[in-house]
């Protein structure tokens, strides 16, 4: 068997202690969560971290909370299987709990987290590649290289690795807020905030950092959602397009709250821009829906770095934005 | 001049196996599925892919399915692991392995271990699952011989053969193959 | 005519033997062998398509504690092995050929220590101009991958287009009067087909573990579908006699052709025989899909002349099949050349086909072998027929299907002939026509031929003093069962029940020859060697029988373990009686034996030059109807149901023909819609099964399945074989489905949503 890089494990049961650990030893030790991402990339020789951190003893990690004063808290450790089955998700937040249902498959849900969905490495064929692989041509960006070998033409200096989570698109059409623990101290942002738009650096975790959760705000309940997949078999395949719509209706069907988010599309999760602008105040119909296709497959900047045509890809966005809107539409009737 | 490589330093760990205490001295990088093949000799669980992306080496970690090639040993230690070798019951088989071999599932019988895994995993949660259930629970793993359908079959067909008891108790369960034995870990 | 009322063991429910070890976890396979002292071998490949070695320098790696041996072409004799062309040294010789390609192995302690003596072998490559696609490589001026290539030893008629430039293996087959053909027909289609090469995609990896025992000899265990060819390889790679090499195959994770292949083995057992400890080699999932083989992918040319009415007249067809930088199995294309009339009487006919070289991975064996890549061209263009020509496509298909005493273009005539019978019933079974589909859903339909059974084999029968049998088979057991099989066949042949029968398969020390299991040879060719072997046992059974009675043979019944008098039913010997205590009154041990070619006959030299084979024995037809959901907006395809009628002869193994076929299914359906290798500059891109892409449970359709048994005189009880039939009609069935749906013709595999989208004009401009 192809052995993994040799490390030193830890697996400290409180947050103190995990935080003290990473601040000591810096970019030499990396978060385990399901290993689900981290391993794989491990065996391919992407990551030898010197010491690999689990995360997993840490009690407080485990919470799935629900509070009508400070919404969903979801910690870092929970796995994707509990939030597919958790009856207080799945009422609240359906499209959240259909976004976790169409990761991966139901063993890698069984043991993938949320913080490693939320930190997931952005994806590419000539990232995602063993050493020996890689040796055979120039190496990318990412690695070392000059160039982004995914962009167009291949001479980009900026990575265009693919984001590929699907929780998070979905998280963010609900407004999640995340919140990040340092030895230093604690921050919480945006979600979307989290996320940088450079494939080679894909967040804004920093060294000594260890995302803990999520909350959903209290206020989003009622919001209505969806969330659509694209992926070429219809299960294990990761997202090559992927669209998460929230909507809040008001009276007579006009819409008082859009936000549209993109994954698979681009470095990082896309939240399409003018959408609440195109739609707040407004009911749906046929042009209006359109536009807003339109204004998402603007944003989506596919590369031919992942499975399926690039300009399928921004046609796939078009469609399930469509789709989404009028679902939803429909629901709300 | 010999060029020598660092010798990684063992730890020792205890991992519950199959219902038994094993206490190991392996590498912290070692993943389930190595420890499992190469130090205890529990060589029904298959290794492919070690992506993710097979389910041929599919055990149970606390009777939940996981996928033992991402699954670092070090982190079972406290857990209960269950492979395709620990799954019969005094002797008999367990009734999803005979419902296998009653539906004609097993062909070349390399998935066969994940796949019993993960359905005996779904039939622990869902006693009578439907034939979409079983589908849905088979999805992440591979089989290139029998196209599913007979999986699927063997997994529904399970608990009539629980409910019966006619599950049978093999002669024996050494292989006839080549008559070479794995070496056992220290 | 149907005789399965008349068979004891043949056509019933008999549970696998192999079944207990497998959902246990005991089965052992190759890669399951621990042995102490045992060495790891790892492979160093080329980084690069196309170069001149100027220097390997493996000091370094020879020195690392705990490497035993590192190899390379200098160290081992210059020979070459292959099917049809001998092109392949067991690693690269003077020059690279494609990614991938075996330069250098090492032998050490463990798998670090291997892997990282590689990383200290020092090889100088000189980059020479590479060449990828197959239509590029026959152009002159191309770069060329043999230079020597006329002095290799090649096994066939070469033609005056075989081995020249970077075509290896090349054949015409030319019936009727082309010319005049087109000139009576009234329409003229023609349309070229592009296919990609397709991963066999088994679960377990190659492996093999070599040693050599007290005796000196060299003993090999492996995964392999020819343990007796590997031998032979072994001896004419190494320079040792066959009868100081053993081959023992263990279970077999899945071959489909992709193991009926000599990789490992030649490394391991040269490593082994250099360090006398025994070593295993296993490539990385990686290495599977860069240094096993492929099916090949291929250009298909394809001109056909009809009728008004539909009737087929003339066809020429070009098949371009890429075999990658060596040739292990060009025959491909020959089989390819075969299938390409479809299962059709075309009076005029002339195909022409190449296996051509290319910088990149080797196209193999796989499952179908040849055929899904011409039966995709020929099916497809038989829809655009029938739309053009207005006429309902099943309409088409039974108007010009081959019938009963029809011969094939090249020249020979058919017996077992049930494509006809298949269409009519799949088309009762589907609904079709008769608007029985959801709204939803749209059919299409494709049927298909595939040359069934030949070849050398042999099998040995022994009967046992208590009555049980023996059988000894050199063909492999991949896990469609063969094994099962075989022990019907002599149960049923000795009237006897299948549990007494016991099968040895594969071990070249008790085993007789067999060329290997492919192109529907298991159960029909090596299955008809054990009949035969069987019949040979009853024989000297009857005799025994005879002279215990005090009777003549003719007066003798077997069946149930017991021979009888027919004069006197009453009368009755069990077996073990008969043959007990060892005293054999009449006759010693009673051992039957068989030794067969079924492919004695040549084909016409005036229709076919370059053959690859003799006449086949048999053919095997099938009908796949696919009722699909295409979406007009996304291009996404979905295949809920399925109905696949096949011609299978007598059914020996209920459950294992139902899995044989659905399991061939799935793999015409990722072949239809997700698989396919993808490359950059010669370089796999997608070298994984989550890039790769097989079907997974939640792809497939609901598969509705029936036979038209129809007892085949050279079959063992009239029995054929599926696996490869069952593969070459999904892509092309899809392919009509989405154009009857949607008006989209795609051409190529697989037929993505990109491809459907776009043909739908969806697609803005400055997007694709
Ligand atoms: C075959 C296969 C298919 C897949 N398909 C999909 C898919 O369809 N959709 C999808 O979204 N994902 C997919 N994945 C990826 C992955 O399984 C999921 O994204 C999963 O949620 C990752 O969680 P994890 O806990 O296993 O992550 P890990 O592998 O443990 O971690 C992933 C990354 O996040 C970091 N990390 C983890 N937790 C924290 C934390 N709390 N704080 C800071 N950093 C942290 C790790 O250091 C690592 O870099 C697939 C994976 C495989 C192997
Ligand atoms: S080997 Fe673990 S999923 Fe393939
Ligand atoms: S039985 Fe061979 S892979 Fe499933």
């Amino acid at each position: 068997m192809i052995p993994l890089p040799k490390f030193r494990y830890v697996e400290p049961t409180t947050l103190a202690e995990a935080a003290a650990i990473l601040a000591a030893e810096g970019e030499d030790c990396q978060i385990l969560g399901g290993g689900t991402d981290l391993v794989p990339s491990m065996r391919q020789g992407i990551f030898a971290p010197k010491t690999v951190l689990s995360l997993q003893a840490i009690d407080g990690l485990g919470r799935l909370e629900w509070s009508e004063s400070d919404g969903l808290s979801i910690g870092a450790g929970v796995t994707l299987r509990r939030l597919e089955t958790d009856a207080t998700l799945r009422k609240l937040f359906p499209m959240l709990a259909q976004a976790v249902s169409e990761v991966a498959s139901p063993s890698i849900r069984h043991m993938a987290t949320l913080g490693g969905n939320l930190c997931l490495d952005t994806r590419c064929y000539y990232y995602n590649q063993s050493e020996d692989w890689k040796a055979c041509s120039d190496l990318c960006l990412k690695v070392g290289g000059e160039f982004c070998k995914a962009s167009p033409g291949g001479k980009a200096k900026k990575c265009f690795a693919v984001f590929s989570a699907d929780v998070v698109p979905a998280l963010i059409a609900l407004k999640a807020q995340v919140t990040l623990v340092a030895k230093e101290g604690e921050r919480t942002l945006d979600l979307a905030a989290f996320y940088s738009g450079d494939g080679a650096r894909p967040n804004a975790l920093k060294p000594g950092e260890i995302l803990t959760g999520v909350v959903v705000p209290a206020d989003r309940v009622g919001i209505k959602g969806s969330y659509l997949k694209y992926r070429i078999r219809q299960t294990i395949d990761y997202p090559i397009a992927g669209v998460a719509l929230a909507l809040r209706f008001g009276a007579s069907g006009v819409v008082s709250e859009a936000r549209l988010v993109l994954g698979g599309v681009a470095s990082k999760p896309v939240l399409v821009k003018g959408i609440a602008e195109l739609l707040e105040g407004q009911t749906l119909d046929r042009a209006r829906i359109e536009r807003a296709a339109q204004l998402a497959r603007k944003a989506a900047i596919p590369q031919a770095n992942t499975a399926g045509q690039r300009a399928h890809r921004k046609q796939m966005i078009h469609e399930f934005t469509t789709r989404a809107f009028e679902d939803l539409a429909r629901e709300a009737r | 001049m010999t060029e020598t490589l660092s010798v990684p330093a063992k730890m020792p760990v205890r991992l519950r196996v199959n219902g038994q205490n094993r206490d190991l001295l392996i590498e912290p990088s070692a993943s389930l599925l190595q420890v499992l093949r190469e130090d205890l000799a529990l060589t029904g669980t298959k290794e492919v892919c070690l992506l993710g992306s097979c389910g041929a080496c599919t055990v149970l970690i606390d009777g939940k399915p996981a996928l033992s090639c991402l699954v670092l040993a070090m982190a079972c230690r406290g857990k209960a692991i269950t492979t395709i070798e620990g799954l019969m019951e005094g002797g008999d088989l367990h009734p999803l392995q005979q419902a296998f071999i009653d539906k004609g599932a097993v062909q070349c019988g390399y998935c066969t271990p994940g796949m019993v895994m993960v359905g005996k995993a779904l039939l622990d949660e869902k006693p009578n699952p439907t034939a979409e259930e079983a589908r849905q629970a088979i999805a992440g793993n591979l089989c290139r011989c029998t196209g599913y359908q007979q999986i699927v079959e063997a997994i529904v067909a399970a608990p009539e053969i629980a409910r019966t008891g006619s599950a049978k108790r093999p002669a024996g369960l050494m292989d006839s193959g080549p008559y070479l034995m794995p070496e056992t870990g220290e | 005519m149907n005789k399965l009322n008349e068979y004891a063991v043949i056509g019933k429910k008999t549970t696998k033997t192999d079944a207990v070890a497998k959902v246990t976890g005991g089965a052992r396979f190759a890669t399951d062998i621990y042995l102490p002292n045992m060495l790891w071998a790892k492979v160093l490949r080329s980084p690069v398509p196309h170069a001149r070695i100027l220097r390997i320098d493996t000091e370094k790696a020879k020195k690392l504690d705990g490497v035993k041996a590192v190899l390379t072409a200098a160290d081992v004799p210059e020979a070459r092995y292959g099917a049809l062309v001998l092109d392949m040294g067991m690693f690269a010789r003077g020059k690279v050929r494609y990614i991938g390609e075996a330069v250098a192995a090492v032998a050490a302690v463990n798998e670090e220590i291997a892997l990282a003596a590689l990383k200290l072998i020092e090889v100088a490559y000189e980059p020479l101009p590479a060449v990828f696609d197959p239509l590029e490589a026959i152009k002159p001026g191309a770069p060329i991958l043999h230079e020597d290539l006329k002095s290799y030893k090649t096994l066939f008629e070469r033609t005056d287009k075989a081995m020249t430039g970077n075509v290896n293996y090349q054949a015409e087959i030319t019936s009727g009067d082309l010319e005049a053909g087109f000139a009576q027909s009234d329409y003229i289609f023609e349309d070229s087909y592009e296919v990609p090469k397709q991963h066999p995609s088994y679960m377990e990896p190659n492996s093999t573990v070599a040693l050599v025992d007290s005796d000196g000899r060299l003993v090999i265990h492996n995964t392999t579908q020819r343990p007796h060819i590997n031998q032979a390889i072994l001896s004419s790679l190494l320079g040792i006699p066959i009868a100081k090499i053993r081959v023992v195959p263990c279970h077999v994770g899945g071959g489909f052709g992709g193991k009926n292949r000599t990789l490992t083995e030649p490394t391991a057992a040269a490593l082994a025989l250099k360090t006398r400890q025994p070593v295993r080699l296993t490539f990385s999932h990686e290495e599977e899909f860069t240094s096993a083989t492929t099916r090949h992918s291929g250009v298909m040319v394809m001109k056909t002349g009809v009728k008004k009415d539909g009737t087929l007249v003339a066809s020429d067809v070009k098949l371009y099949y890429d075999c990658g930088a060596y040739a292990p199995t060009p025959n491909a294309v020959w089989l390819g050349a075969i299938s390409s009339s479809g299962a059709y009487r075309i009076p005029h006919c002339r195909v022409e086909a190449y296996s051509i070289y290319t910088n990149k991975m080797m196209g193999g064996a796989f499952r179908g072998y040849g055929a899904p890549q011409s039966n995709f061209a020929r099916e497809s263009q038989m829809d655009r027929i029938a739309r053009e020509l207005k006429i309902d496509p099943i309409e088409l298909r039974l108007k010009n299907c081959l019938v009963e005493g029809d011969s094939l273009h090249t020249g020979q005539k058919l017996h077992s002939v049930k494509v006809k019978e298949t269409l009519l019933k799949a088309r009762e079974l589907s609904g079709w026509g008769k608007g029985r589909v959801p709204a939803n859903r749209t059919l299409g339909v494709a049927c298909g031929i595939f040359a069934c059974g030949g070849f050398a084999t042999s099998g040995i029968v022994r009967l046992n003093m208590d009555g049980t049998a023996t059988v000894a088979t050199g063909a492999m057991d991949m896990g469609q069962g063969l094994r099962t099989v075989m022990g019907q066949i002599a149960a049923e042949e000795l009237g006897m029940a299948a549990e007494d029968v016991t099968v040895i398969i594969g071990d070249t020390d008790s085993t007789p020859f067999d060329v290997g299991i492919f192109g529907d040879r298991g159960t029909h060719t090596a299955g008809m060697a054990v009949q035969m072997a069987a019949q040979d046992a009853r024989k000297q059974l009857v005799e025994q029988a005879a002279f215990a009675f005090k009777t003549t043979p003719n007066n003798i019944v077997l069946g149930g373990g017991k021979a009888r008098l027919a004069s006197d039913p009453d009368k009755v010997l069990d077996y073990k009686d008969l043959l007990g205590g060892g005293q054999y009154k009449k006759g010693g041990p009673i051992i039957g034996k068989a030794s067969i070619n079924l492919t004695e006959t040549a084909f016409d030299p005036a229709i076919v030059r370059g053959a690859a084979s003799r006449m086949f024995s048999t053919y095997t037809f099938a009908t796949h109807i696919v009722e699909i959901e295409v979406d007009p907006k996304t291009g996404v395809v979905r295949v809920p149901k399925t109905y696949a009628v096949h011609d299978c002869g007598t059914v020996v193994n209920p459950d294992g023909l139902r899995g044989q076929i659905i399991g061939g299914l799935a793999t015409g359906l990722g072949y239809a819609l997700y698989e396919g290798v993808a490359f950059e500059n010669g370089q796999v891109q997608n070298p994984s099964f989550l890039e790769c892409r097989p079907p997974t449970a939640v792809d497939m359709p609901e598969i509705v399945f029936d036979t038209v048994e129809e007892f085949d005189e050279k079959g063992p009880f009239g029995a054929k074989g599926v696996g490869n039939v069952s593969v070459i009609n999904m892509a092309p069935a899809i392919a009509n489905a989405v154009e009857t749906a949607t008006g989209v013709r795609v051409t190529s595999l697989p037929i993505t949503p990109g491809k459907i989208v776009q043909g739908l004009g969806q697609l803005a401009k400055e997007e694709a």
